[in-house]
């Protein structure tokens, strides 16, 4: 996979880099591709690395001690992940990075960034910025955590998904997508997913099948997701 | 009719980026588009089906608003 330093002012961090920062920063840092359902690294192991992803699909996920997993969230090309390290030492990972499909990433030595930001401050400023949705997002979400149905999160979840890949075809918009997916993303189960599923296929709502879902009434899904039934 | 920004294949989505004053229009007739996560899939008819409104008169609000940066509900919307 083969890619030019300049790339790297897709990522947000790197947006106000110069040429010779992220000359530094290619030069000095590692290209590791893995297939799908391997990791970049695990929940716990020490954030030696940041990765920017160059191709594919990771997935970021939690698991408790219990072994339930939690999908925080996926990241797409040219977004920054894992980049904890580069900001408290001796920081391990939170969550584990999975790959979605064969991916490639450009693995940054934690203490390379750490050394750059203490004379850049642009990079401290853009990984403010990138932290800064992030906590947008993650109160967003706790709050539909706190405050919202079962029903609600998981008809957000799909709409959130739509958005970002559904198909649109003559009788609806067609997502590919799993039940255990959904449970994962809306912070519910599988068995509660499946329930609701049903509920919304009996409503004309949805039509769910194997690794798929297709949407018949959209604005009827808008509807639960914005609690504006019941 | 060349001129005309809107046609009713149009999506959600296009015509608020093309025009900003178009969200008036959705907020007035009362619909969920403005900030909804399908705006890319439903097409200003698909909007007007989904309300029962007429998709004309949708459109000409929003040629209005586009235009001279007013326009007037038509029809039963009036008298709200």
């Amino acid at each position: 996979m083969k890619f030019s330093p300049k790339d790297l002012r897709q990522v947000t961090v790197f947006q106000n880099a110069t040429d010779d920062d992220l000359d530094q920063i290619v030069r000095n840092s590692i290209t590791r591709s893995i297939e799908e359902g391997e990791f970049f690294f695990f929940q716990g192991d020490p954030a030696n690395y940041l990765y920017v992803l160059v191709s594919g699909q990771v997935k970021l996920l939690q698991t408790n001690p219990g072994g339930q997993q939690v999908n925080l969230r996926t990241i797409y090309p040219w977004q920054m992940f894992g980049a904890l390290g580069a900001v408290r030492e001796q920081a391990d990972y939170p969550a584990s990075a999975q790959a979605l499909e064969n991916s490639t990433a450009l693995a940054i030595q934690s203490t390379l960034l750490h050394e750059m930001m203490e004379t850049r401050p642009y990079l401290s400023f853009d990984l403010m910025l990138l932290m800064t949705s992030y906590i947008q997002e993650m109160q967003a979400r706790y709050r539909e955590l706190a405050t919202e149905r079962v029903e609600q999160r998981i008809a957000r979840v799909l709409l959130r998904l739509t958005a970002q890949s559904g198909q649109k075809t003559d009788e609806g918009i067609d997502l590919a997508f799993s039940r255990q997916d959904l449970a994962e993303m809306s912070g519910t189960t599988l068995y509660t997913v499946s329930r609701v599923l049903a509920d919304w296929e009996r409503r004309d709502l949805v039509r769910a099948g194997r690794e798929q879902v297709h949407i018949t009434n959209p604005h009827g899904l808008v509807r639960v997701a914005e609690g504006l039934e019941k | 009719m060349s001129n005309l920004l809107f046609s009713p294949s149009l999506t959600a989505a296009e015509t608020l980026r093309r025009n900003n004053e178009a969200a008036r229009v959705f907020i007035a007739r009362k619909t969920a588009c403005v900030g909804c996560y399908l705006t890319q899939f439903c097409t200003l008819e698909d909007v007007a089906k989904t309300y029962g409104f007429s998709v004309e008169e949708f459109m000409s609000e929003l040629q209005s608003v586009a235009q001279t940066n007013s326009f007037t509900l038509s029809g039963a919307q009036n008298e709200k």
